[in-house]
């Protein structure tokens, strides 16, 4: 394979990878339940294997407004209780 | 896996201020399919939020401090981070104590990032208000995951991280709610990262407890 070849197949991986990079649409929120006079609300979003990027988006109930969070890339585990 | 970026976010109502929901950002570079998680704690009363900014040049660690108004307490808080996500990572997003005269980290939200891309703009959040929370953190030095537990009764409403050395040697994977039996997750946060290189780290979970 020449040199002209091989770098036209680099490329192409390049692309590949980089067309993978971009913004992955959230699916719906679920609501965890209430406690406290507070509700928790989740979303998740599927990252696609190889270089991804993805963001997802826990909306508040209407009439209520966001006091913290958090976010997690990483199946968590049990709490040790 | 690197969590890239976790805050409150404005939704498309005209208020301008980020009390609609939280957002999360991720990267995966592994040869599996995965998942980001956004969790949202929502709730009533007054909120105030605020927000610090700061540049982080290339090749360089940095990040922003937001503080919380005199007399208003933190009660959750993250960071944002413009740019090509593959090229940052979180490193730190936690709750601090000013010079309020207590030993709290109540007065507002610190983070930290390494940028292993062009100049960044990184915007931390406090979220505040006026009662007061309760403030709980556990550290291990020997996994990748720490729970912080919220006192019993009490309901976890936002979480921290921090990892001890250099930030380009280890990246956040997680600072989730958890429940330590049936949802809702209000028992506390959990911590997660992963470690680059380097000497072995300290990892910091923190837990912001209402009730």
């Amino acid at each position: 394979m020449g040199a002209f070849t091989r770098r036209g197949v680099s490329m192409g991986v390049l692309t590949m990878l980089l067309g993978a990079i971009g913004p992955v649409t959230a699916s719906a929120d679920t609501d965890l339940g209430s406690a406290g006079g507070f509700t928790y609300i989740q979303d998740q979003t599927t990252l696609p294997m190889g270089a991804s990027t993805a963001s997802a988006q826990a909306d508040c109930p209407s009439g209520t407004k966001v006091v913290g969070g958090g976010a997690a890339v990483e199946a968590v585990p049990t709490h040790p209780r | 896996m690197r969590l890239t970026s976790s805050f409150p976010f404005d939704g498309p109502d005209a208020d301008g201020r980020p009390d609609d929901g939280w957002e999360a950002q991720g990267v995966n570079l592994t040869g599996a399919s995965k998942a980001v998680t956004a969790n949202a704690t929502c709730g009533s009363g007054r909120v105030r939020y605020k927000s610090g900014r700061e540049r982080v040049h290339g090749s360089t660690a940095g990040g922003a401090e937001a503080r919380c108004p005199g007399s208003m307490h933190a009660s959750g808080g993250g960071i944002s981070v413009d740019g090509l996500a593959t090229d940052h990572w979180l490193n730190r997003s936690r709750p601090f104590d000013g010079d309020d005269g207590n030993a709290a980290p109540d007065d507002g939200w610190q983070s930290r990032i390494y940028n292993d891309g062009t100049g960044r703009r990184v915007v931390t959040f406090a979220v505040c208000v006026n009662e007061r929370r309760r403030y709980r953190d556990n550290s291990t030095d020997a996994a990748d995951f720490v729970f912080a537990d919220c006192p019993t009764g009490s309901h976890g409403t936002g979480g921290g991280l921090s990892i001890s050395g250099a930030p380009i040697e280890a990246h956040a994977t997680a600072i989730d709610p958890f429940s330590a039996s049936v949802n809702p997750p209000d028992t506390g946060f959990v911590a997660g990262f992963s470690q680059n290189f380097g000497p072995p780290k300290t990892l910091t979970s923190f837990a912001i407890c209402a009730g």
